[in-house]
């Protein structure tokens, strides 16, 4: 900026702030100071020093009003001031928005209940219950009751993930849930030493009940949540499922309930044993795969 | 030290009036940058933010006049000079009467202040 730029900003800045003050008033005042400013540039000072003394034009404005006993101004913040204020306002709201909600959410942060065993972290985001085995972590409920060898459990599960059960000597129920969460609800055989295990893997999660010998299992699971079932000597009931199947049994038989609304294509594959014939294979894009392989088995299809 | 500088700016506002009168009344007519510069001169610092709202009020209030004087050559910028009316040079002649008081009642009992307890 030039020095007559920056001397004609002051001055506007000055006569703007004098606003109250007759307009012939306002020019004596700026004519006034633009004197002094010439007497002191004159006297060898620099105009930046001489506006520095005089001080921020509308502080000067303001002297004025006082002494003529009028409502001063709200002195001008400068536009970034505002605008750093406004985001330094914003910002702080939010992150202490963010930080109570989390502490809400996750509070209290442990709390350990002796007499009944319990300990819950993060405000119930993990919630272990010695009486009974109930482990939740987040949306996965497990429950195991050693007294009457019951396990269940729910987790969310997309049908971007594959579930695979294996199992050996058991019985298992399969249901179409009726929303994005995988649930198991078995009853596992007293002599059994084993608990299931469930793994959660990229792709995949894993329920492997081949150790526990004897489960009877009720399963829901998502629709489009691709299901693989191997096991050796048990049964799998399919009550009208809207994910396709991949079963592969030794020793066994294999129910199918059908979906009448639903398209399904059929692989069955029996080596000693019987399955269904002249089954109807609807080829097309949203018919369910259901592929059977048994070895020593039947396979047996309703709802047709 | 904060009493002092309570009691200064308590004492000062009255106290340059009573300056800028003097200055002005001494001079018979004076311009705002000169008055500035003799008041520094005599000890008396006061910022030009201030000064200039006073001298338009004590014109307002009628105790001093002003005139634009243009300079002969036409080459120097304009000049605002201000001088005594006879109610301002009233005022002044009252105020310095009442300072000169209080100044005679200070020494008058400087003794005593000197042997008080609220004494240097």
């Amino acid at each position: 900026m030039t020095q007559n730029t920056v001397l004609n900003n002051y001055l506007n800045r000055l006569e703007k702030s004098l606003g109250q003050i007759s307009v012939s008033d306002r020019a004596e005042i700026i004519l006034e100071i633009k004197s002094h400013i010439d007497d002191a540039q004159a006297a060898g000072n620099d105009l930046n020093e001489i506006l520095n003394a005089l001080g921020e034009p509308e502080t000067v404005a303001n002297r004025y009003l006082l002494e003529r006993g009028l409502q001063t101004q709200k002195t001008p913040k400068h536009p970034i001031v505002k605008w750093l204020t406004v985001g330094f306002l914003g910002t702080f709201g939010i992150v202490c928005l963010s930080v109570i909600v989390l502490i809400w959410s996750f509070s209290p942060l442990i709390k350990v209940d002796e007499k009944e065993g319990r300990v819950q972290i993060l405000g119930g985001l993990i919630d272990v219950q010695k009486k009974g085995g109930k482990v939740k972590i987040g949306d996965t409920r497990v429950e195991y009751d050693k007294d009457s060898h019951e396990f269940k459990g729910s987790m969310p599960l997309k049908p971007s993930k594959t579930l695979s059960m294996n199992f050996s000597n058991a019985q298992v129920q399969v249901k179409t849930s009726v929303d994005e969460f995988f649930r198991w609800d078995c009853e596992l055989d007293d002599e059994s030493r084993h608990k299931p295990n469930i793994t959660t893997l990229d792709k995949e999660i894993v329920f492997d009940l081949a150790n526990v010998m004897g489960a009877q299992c009720e399963v829901e699971i998502p629709s489009n949540v691709h299901t693989r079932l191997r096991g050796a000597n048990g049964r799998v009931m399919l009550d009208k499922p809207s994910f396709g199947v991949d079963v592969e049994i030794t020793n066994g038989l294999v129910n199918f309930e059908l979906e009448k609304s639903q398209e399904y294509i059929f692989e069955f594959d029996v080596t000693n044993g019987s399955k269904p014939e002249n089954l109807n294979s609807q080829k097309t894009a949203k018919a369910l795969l259901m592929r059977a392989k048994l070895i020593n088995g039947n396979i047996e299809v309703e709802g047709l | 030290m904060d009493e002092l500088l309570k009691w200064k700016t308590q004492i000062r506002k009255g106290y340059l009036d009573l300056c800028i009168l003097a200055t002005v009344e001494a001079q018979g007519r004076v311009y705002g940058f000169d008055l500035i510069e003799r008041l520094k001169r005599n000890g008396l610092e006061v910022k030009e933010g201030t000064l200039y709202p006073l001298l338009n009020r004590l014109g307002t209030e009628g105790l001093l006049k002003s005139e634009w004087e243009f300079r002969d050559d036409n080459k120097g910028h304009p000049r605002k000079f201000y001088s005594l009316t006879p109610k301002g040079m009233q005022l002044f002649r009252g105020m310095s009467e009442e300072f000169e008081k209080m100044y005679e009642v200070l020494k008058a009992d400087k003794g005593e202040i000197n042997d008080s307890k609220y004494g240097a």
